[in-house]
């Protein structure tokens, strides 16, 4: 991630991860599909995740 | 607009990578594709923030409403798609290794688009403009260049289509990069418009054909003489013919004129857009022979990337969310 960061600083970077985990252990199969696709819940949370980044930027209110 | 990328790094995820775009207003589909990278860690998501979407709630109405089951099921397809160039590409040679390799993985696609569209309303068409397009691929790719480095597995599926056909061009100018490749799809779409004028081609029997491409040719001392097209019915397609040339140019209008599907002509004018676009690129360097009666007419400003979105949206226009 870091190296991420430091290669791509033009890049937006999240990570997902922990809150994924998070949610799934919450509420089990209500994040992913498949292990690897979003469902509805999922989508939300990384909607969620993403808007709070752009919040942080000054791109949304 | 604002265009935002947005790297999100999930090590349980394995390599995938999706692109997304507003058109004009909304979320639309642009490409998607792997990152070799940083392959197997991460997923990459790209968006194109619409200035209109000023406020959190109205981002995640909108990015929730782009991301419901039947649009997200529609990148499952090109998912496994583009891990079939993936796995191509990865394998130790460049290639894949034999024709019995060729087979299993096209069976696991075919198997994993039959079981993910099983649910779609309209699940006929995405399997009949995807499954001649991926076959007639790979089995060019097979049995025409053994010793050419596959494409980069950046960039979304249907990118690396056109740059490895662009990069591995062209005897002929029928042979031309995406113009030979989008071959079987212009030919689905005629069929589509042939289904849509006439009443005796019945509904189920159009669904359950499964259009096979197979190609001949003949080289001698490294000139194409001869190159066709053969359908599994074995109508012949020779598109060394200005009249078949000419009349896949005719196709959209044709298509109006018998009252077909808006959408259906606005892919056909994609494709040609593109084959236009590099068949001009082209036509001095290689020599084309353009036939007389064509015009060649692209948009101004033209260029692949814009198909790849102009192509994708009218795709998805078949799955209102």
């Amino acid at each position: 991630m870091e190296r991420l960061k430091k290669e791509f600083p033009q890049v937006m970077i999240l990570d997902p991860t922990e809150d994924f985990v998070d949610a799934e252990l919450k509420t089990p199969g209500k994040i992913f599909s498949d292990g690897l696709h979003l469902l509805a819940d999922g989508n939300r949370l990384m909607a969620n995740k993403i808007a709070g980044e752009l919040i942080k930027n000054k791109l949304i209110n | 607009m604002v265009k935002i990328k947005i790297q999100l790094i999930c090590a349980f995820l394995t390599s995938f990578f999706m692109f997304f775009y507003a058109g004009s207003s909304k979320w639309s589909f642009a490409s998607y594709g792997y990152d070799s990278l940083i392959a197997d860690m991460t997923s990459e998501v790209y968006y194109t923030l619409d200035t209109s979407l000023t406020d959190k709630e109205s981002f995640i109405e909108d990015f929730e409403a782009y991301h419901d089951d039947t649009r997200a099921r529609i990148v499952y397809i090109l998912e496994d798609l583009a891990e079939i160039i993936r796995h191509y590409a990865d394998s130790e040679n460049g290639m894949i290794e034999s024709s019995e390799r060729l087979v299993e993985e096209l069976n696991t696609f075919y198997s994993g688009v039959d079981e993910i569209i099983a649910e779609f309303p309209r699940k006929e068409e995405v399997l009949s403009i995807l499954e001649p397009v991926v076959t007639h691929y790979l089995n060019y790719v097979k049995s025409q260049f053994p010793q050419i480095e596959p494409p980069s597995p950046q960039g979304n599926p249907l990118d690396n289509i056109i740059k490895f056909y662009n990069e591995t061009q062209a005897r002929n100018p029928f042979e031309l990069g995406p113009f030979f490749m989008l071959e079987p799809l212009l030919n689905m779409l005629r069929e589509k418009t042939y289904y849509e004028r006439s009443e005796e081609i019945t509904h189920e029997g159009y669904l359950s054909k499964r259009i096979i491409f197979r190609e001949e040719k003949t080289i001698e001392n490294g000139e194409l003489i001869m190159h066709r097209i053969i359908r599994e019915d074995d109508i012949v397609h020779d598109y060394s013919k200005p009249e078949e040339f000419s009349f896949l140019h005719s196709l959209p209008a044709k298509l109006r004129e018998g009252g077909g599907d808006e959408r259906v002509a606005l892919l056909m004018e994609e494709l040609i857009n593109l084959a236009n676009y590099y068949l001009l690129a082209n036509v001095e360097e290689n020599g084309l022979y353009i036939p007389d009666d064509v015009q060649l007419n692209v948009p101004e400003g033209y260029t692949p990337d814009i198909f790849v979105g102009n192509f994708i949206g009218i795709l998805l226009s078949f799955y209102p969310a």
